[in-house]
């Protein structure tokens, strides 16, 4: 069993209200989590264009081991952006509840889909790999989420996020959902827990129990609302509960985080432990 | 009186927050554990746990509230008698050394015996073997895990047969407390034990208010709960423990409405349930924008009309460019003057030798 890890502190991370984060600041932390051998970085939202995409572009730069990811709506607009950031992952975002599909977006089922197919389209044309998070996918209606997880798959999705936007999920509806999701169809699972109710490291390692291979955290779970799945507690519970990420040097992991938190409250931090 | 599940089932909350402030000597007033007693029941608790030192300092119990009583000596007993407390808990040391268990009446006090995750393997044995006679319910505490649940699920199933009911105290050790409790419940256990803000040594338990919110979300959305007092818990709790609760503590954080992003200021705006689980004032919170790095221009047009600032709309692109541009230099959002300011800049400079105020 593994679960990489896509930390996305620097996407729902920085989405905290009041958090504001420049280019030097989004670099830094970029290199201190690919000092920790995270998987992958979801490094934020090119289609904000100004600071954000220039903070990207330069995160790109650096050459760094960690995959880097850009947040995308589903808008040819904003994968374009991304694209011009070189990112290696395009994530789009594919609302997938009754609730968010007409309120939020105000269409329906069959613009999701057709749309979607789209931008997958045009993001494999591009030669870059593609993932689609299933927004608010656990108040979404069950068939439909698989209806539309299994369509991106065939168009060639490379991995599907389920996210629990809201932070809704208890343990054993995450294990069963991605369980059935795993049975239907080979595409990996990405898991995106909100801690609403306090619950997003269980859900995450349910998820992963149920065969998800990659799970989304924040450096001190921070994020919209509760914010999401704390990076920390998950590494240390699931070596304990998987058996996994013995490897993980946690003094370092902690020093890290410690270093983080000083850049993102704009202190000038005293200790250099990244690489 | 317990929460109402639906299909018969009823849940029973307990809170052990009192004896963990006390363990760790903080210092709380009469008067502030009577109220701190009094803001547990309005939220849904229907046992409140104390015990004899707890007691003395209380001196009367207040009415209407019921609690359950730790019983470590023959004093408490006397105690326990004395204050006609309807609820008892002890250890099995205390249960199986003491006499003074047979002078409580088990038909007028219900009794709860407390057992570690380890020690369910034995109590099977001394079930059946009618060892356990008179007590009510057993409380198992250290559960930790997950796995734990599917031994717990065969022990609860053996206890019903001699009436005897379950009682979950989880473990945040691996932060699974909350998720554990809710698991329970949705198997079938009518009794939760918990903490506000799961304070407590060791580990810490399950999250009271998280457990709280997750049973009227997740298991029965029409069982009656009033959560508005929560802040109120939350400020005694900081007053009196020094803890301070974070900004994005699940259901009680200051800040958990706080929201900047466009895309989710234009989702909120539509119908906040499109990312909110609850209302805010269901919590006794209120929901706000912040204006900083990642608002959109619906959210400054927004902020602007909220402080009474003329604008035209073709020129919001260019001030949402420069808030971001201050947001970032301050590291933070930006306050009401500092928005105003950046305003009243951008058209004397846009409209130098024109008067822009107030038109």
């Amino acid at each position: 069993m593994k679960a990489h890890i896509v930390d996305t502190t620097l996407r729902d991370g920085e989405q905290k209200a009041g958090i504001a984060l420049g280019i030097n600041e989004k670099v830094q932390i970029a290199k201190l989590l690919d000092s920790i051998g995270v998987y992958q970085i979801e490094s934020g939202i090119p289609a904000m264009k100004g600071t954000e995409k220039r903070s990207i572009q330069k995160i790109m730069e650096l050459g760094l081991k960690s995959k880097i990811s850009s947040w995308n709506r589903m808008d040819i607009g904003d994968i374009n952006h991304s694209i011009d950031c070189g990112v290696q992952i395009i994530h789009i975002t594919a609302p997938v509840s009754d609730l968010q599909i007409v309120s939020k977006l105000q269409k329906d089922k069959n613009w999701v889909i057709d749309n979607m197919k789209k931008c997958i389209y045009y993001i494999k044309e591009k030669g870059f790999e593609v993932t689609v998070g299933l927004e608010d996918a656990s108040r979404a209606d069950f068939a439909f989420l698989l209806e539309v997880a299994s369509i991106a798959y065939e168009e060639g999705a490379d991995r599907i996020r389920y996210a629990d936007t809201v932070g809704i999920l208890h343990s054993q509806r995450i294990y069963n959902e991605i369980w059935e999701i795993k049975n239907q169809l080979s595409v990996g699972i990405e898991i995106h827990a909100h801690n609403d109710l306090g619950m997003a490291v269980a859900n995450s390692i349910s998820a992963v129990k149920a065969g998800a291979e990659f799970v989304d955290c924040t450096i001190g779970g921070i994020g919209e609302r509760a914010g999401n799945c704390n990076y920390t507690q998950f590494v240390e519970a699931s070596r304990e509960c998987l058996d996994i990420n013995k490897e993980v040097d946690l003094h370092q992991l902690n020093e890290v985080q410690e270093e983080i938190f000083e850049i993102i409250r704009g202190r000038k931090s005293k200790k250099n432990v990244h690489k | 009186m317990p929460l109402d599940l639906g299909k018969n089932k009823l849940l029973t909350i307990i809170d052990r927050t009192l004896p963990e402030i006390h363990y760790y000597n903080k210092k709380i007033s009469r008067l502030g554990m009577i109220s701190f007693c009094w803001m547990l029941k309005e939220v849904g608790v229907d046992l409140i746990e104390i015990d004899g030192d707890i007691l003395k300092k209380i001196r009367k119990l207040p009415f209407g509230v019921d609690f359950i009583f730790r019983l470590q000596s023959e004093e408490d007993v006397e105690m326990l008698l004395k204050h006609k407390i309807k609820h008892c808990i002890f250890d099995r040391n205390f249960f199986e050394s003491s006499e003074l268990i047979r002078r409580i009446d088990v038909v007028s006090i219900s009794t709860t015996l407390e057992v570690s995750m380890e020690e369910i393997y034995e109590l099977h044995n001394l079930i059946l073997s009618g060892k356990l006679e008179g007590i009510n319910n057993i409380r198992i505490t250290d559960v930790s895990r997950f796995n734990d649940l599917a031994y717990i699920r065969a022990f609860i199933a053996i206890c019903k047969g001699f009436n005897i009911h379950t009682d979950i105290c989880p473990d945040n050790h691996f932060y699974f407390a909350t998720a554990i409790a809710v698991d329970a419940v949705l198997n079938d256990i009518s009794m939760v034990t918990c903490s506000f803000m799961g304070y407590g040594q060791k580990n810490n338990y399950a999250a009271l208010e998280e457990v709280l919110m997750a049973v009227r979300v997740i298991v029965r959305s029409e069982c009656k709960l009033d959560l508005k007092m929560l802040p109120q818990l939350g400020n005694l709790i900081t007053e009196v423990t020094g803890t301070v609760i974070p900004d994005n503590k699940p259901i009680i954080g200051v800040n958990i409405f706080r929201y900047e992003s466009g895309i989710y200021a234009d989702g909120i705006g539509k119908n906040p349930a499109n990312y909110e689980l609850f209302e805010p004032s269901f919590v006794g919170l209120s929901r706000s924008l912040a204006i900083g790095k990642h608002s959109g221009k619906s959210s400054i047009i927004r902020k602007f009309n909220e402080l009474e600032i003329p604008f035209n709309k073709e020129d919001i692109p260019k001030i949402l460019s420069k808030v971001r541009k201050k947001s970032i230099s301050l590291r933070r959002d930006l306050n009401d003057n500092e928005i105003k300011k950046i305003s009243e800049e951008f058209y004397e400079s846009t409209y130098s030798g024109y008067d822009v105020k107030g038109w």
